[in-house]
């Protein structure tokens, strides 16, 4: 039986809106994110204002498509430098001798104990708000992740009958990683990217909306909630499209990553 | 002696306190060009003591000795000629080729590593001549992924990278037993010829007492981590001293 892959597709399709978007950001931007016009503030979807104004008078389709700027950029940075952090780590832990392999662990099981949202808070707090700090807490909160993944991942490909081979013919550890470990950890690694890329956009988000992230007058999909949020009875539509494309933005990156699982295992398991 | 184990003890930890102990204080040796056979049922730590000595696996206590030198103190150039010199083949032939390199690259690796300075011609031409002596055909071998090949003839191109390093030792560990009966005799014949064209010795492990006796000088028999009986194949065979050894005799096809 064929069982489409539908993670996939729509995973596909719903980053290619963000993509977009945030393409569409450069070229094609109607208005500046901080344009105020105070004599036309909630105003009614319009020809000028595809999706109306705010409490100012912005435009709320330019301030959406800037906002997946910063989205994009503290997603994947942050993940990016957390996975890297993290995949050292767990390298370290897996290769080292017993004691220190528990310490580290240990000291990875108790930072993984901590919810995410709470040591970003933490972070950004002692940090200081801002852009910047918003991507170190948050790539902080991806360490254990990718420490516990790369750790387990060792430990389990160097029980391969390949990897042992390598080792019998005095293979050196940098080439016993990089060449007949890595590309079967390649699977595991690019659906946990794809899905904490997801996780990491709507951290970005809520420290924003709890004012700890992207700072007015910029715009940030977490920003634009909080801004709202005083205004849902009057005026729910500059709520709801923050909303939607924060949900697009999360649900298409877990969709993908679960998408590229299904198809890489299912590939593996063919051979 | 080429290779030596003596008086190896190898424990894991499971849960806590609890220790299991694979092996008890065995040892072994391994005379220049001849094969010693390993017989054991599953659990009797027979694939420890070879990795042991292959140095894939680090003893609890006990020292293997490479030409009468620990292993464990060797470095530097003396360290890489041990491990060139000692090659293993293993069970699983599928499992034991990396499923992302073609056979080209999987027989270049171990030359590429051991001798960075060999040229690119000299490489191939050693790799076909290898192949050969294994009875595959280059040509139609080499450009081709792991998953290509049956079982058998994984095995013969796993022996051949073995060999490529030309090693003192091979380590055989149950290296037919994921084969059928037809392809398990092709193989031993390879392996015996082997050793007679090159002289290379062979710890051959195998739980079939049959088996083992084809191709051993010498067998040794293990059980629960402990040394049952060891001496020549035949006189292992006909007058076996221990309860177990002739158990494993009845129970063989002989």
């Amino acid at each position: 039986m064929k069982k489409r892959n539908f993670s996939l597709y729509i995973g596909i399709i719903l980053v290619s809106i963000i993509l977009f978007l945030f393409l569409l950001s450069f070229v094609a931007l109607p208005y500046e994110v901080d344009a105020m016009d105070t004599g036309n503030r909630f105003a009614e979807a319009s020809r000028d204002h595809i999706l109306g104004t705010d409490q100012f008078g912005r435009d709320i389709y330019s301030r959406i498509l800037v906002s997946t700027r910063s989205a994009l950029a503290v997603g994947v940075t942050s993940v990016f430098f957390g996975a890297l952090v993290g995949l050292f780590i767990g390298a370290v832990a897996a290769l080292s001798p017993k004691a220190v392999e528990v310490v580290v662990m240990r000291g990875v099981d108790a930072m993984m104990a901590f919810p995410g949202i709470l040591s970003a808070m933490v972070l950004s707090a002692i940090l200081g708000k801002g852009v910047m700090n918003a991507s170190i807490a948050i790539s902080f909160f991806m360490v254990p992740v990718f420490a516990r993944l790369s750790y387990s991942m060792i430990l389990e490909n160097g029980k391969k009958g390949y990897v042992k081979a390598a080792r019998s013919y005095g293979v050196s550890l940098p080439r016993l990683l990089v060449f007949h470990m890595l590309p079967d950890m390649l699977t595991r690694l690019v659906t946990q990217f794809s899905s904490s890329v997801g996780a990491a956009i709507l951290t970005e988000s809520s420290l924003s909306f709890l004012g700890l992230g992207i700072q007015p007058p910029g715009a940030s999909l977490g920003l634009m909630l909080s801004e709202a949020k005083a205004y849902v009875l009057i005026e729910p539509y500059q709520a709801l499209w923050p909303g939607v494309v924060l949900s697009v933005a999360v649900l298409g990156f877990s969709l993908l990553g679960d998408g590229i699982n299904a198809v890489l295992s299912k590939e593996n398991s063919r051979e | 002696m080429i290779l030596e184990a003596l008086d190896i003890t190898k424990e894991y930890r499971i849960s806590g306190r609890k220790v299991f102990s694979a092996l008890q204080g065995v040892s072994m040796s391994l005379g220049e060009g001849e094969v010693l056979g390993i017989v054991g049922e599953s659990g009797s730590g027979k694939t420890t003591l070879s990795e042991i000595a292959g140095g894939l696996q680090k003893p609890t206590s006990g020292k293997v000795l490479f030409q009468g030198e620990d292993i464990s103190l060797l470095r530097g150039d003396k360290r890489r000629e041990y491990r060139r010199s000692v090659q293993f083949v293993f069970q699983s032939p599928r499992e034991s080729m990396n499923p992302y390199f073609s056979i080209r690259r999987i027989l270049s690796e171990p030359l590429s590593v051991n001798f960075p300075k060999m040229g690119r011609k000299e490489r191939d031409k050693r790799i076909e001549e290898t192949l050969e002596k294994v009875g595959m055909d280059p040509s139609s071998t080499l450009s081709f992924f792991p998953s290509h090949f049956s079982g058998g003839q994984s095995q013969r191109i796993a022996i051949a990278r073995a060999l490529l390093l030309e090693p003192k030792v091979i380590i055989c560990d149950e290296c037919t037993s994921a084969l059928d009966v037809s392809l398990e005799a092709q193989i031993i014949n390879l392996l015996s010829s082997l050793k007679r064209e090159t002289g290379v010795a062979m710890v051959f492990i195998s739980h079939d007492i049959a088996l083992t006796r084809y191709i051993s000088d010498r067998i040794m028999v293990l059980k629960d981590g402990k040394t049952v009986e060891e001496g020549d194949t035949e006189v292992v065979m006909e007058k076996p001293k221990s309860e177990y050894t002739r158990m494993l005799l009845e129970n063989s096809f002989l």
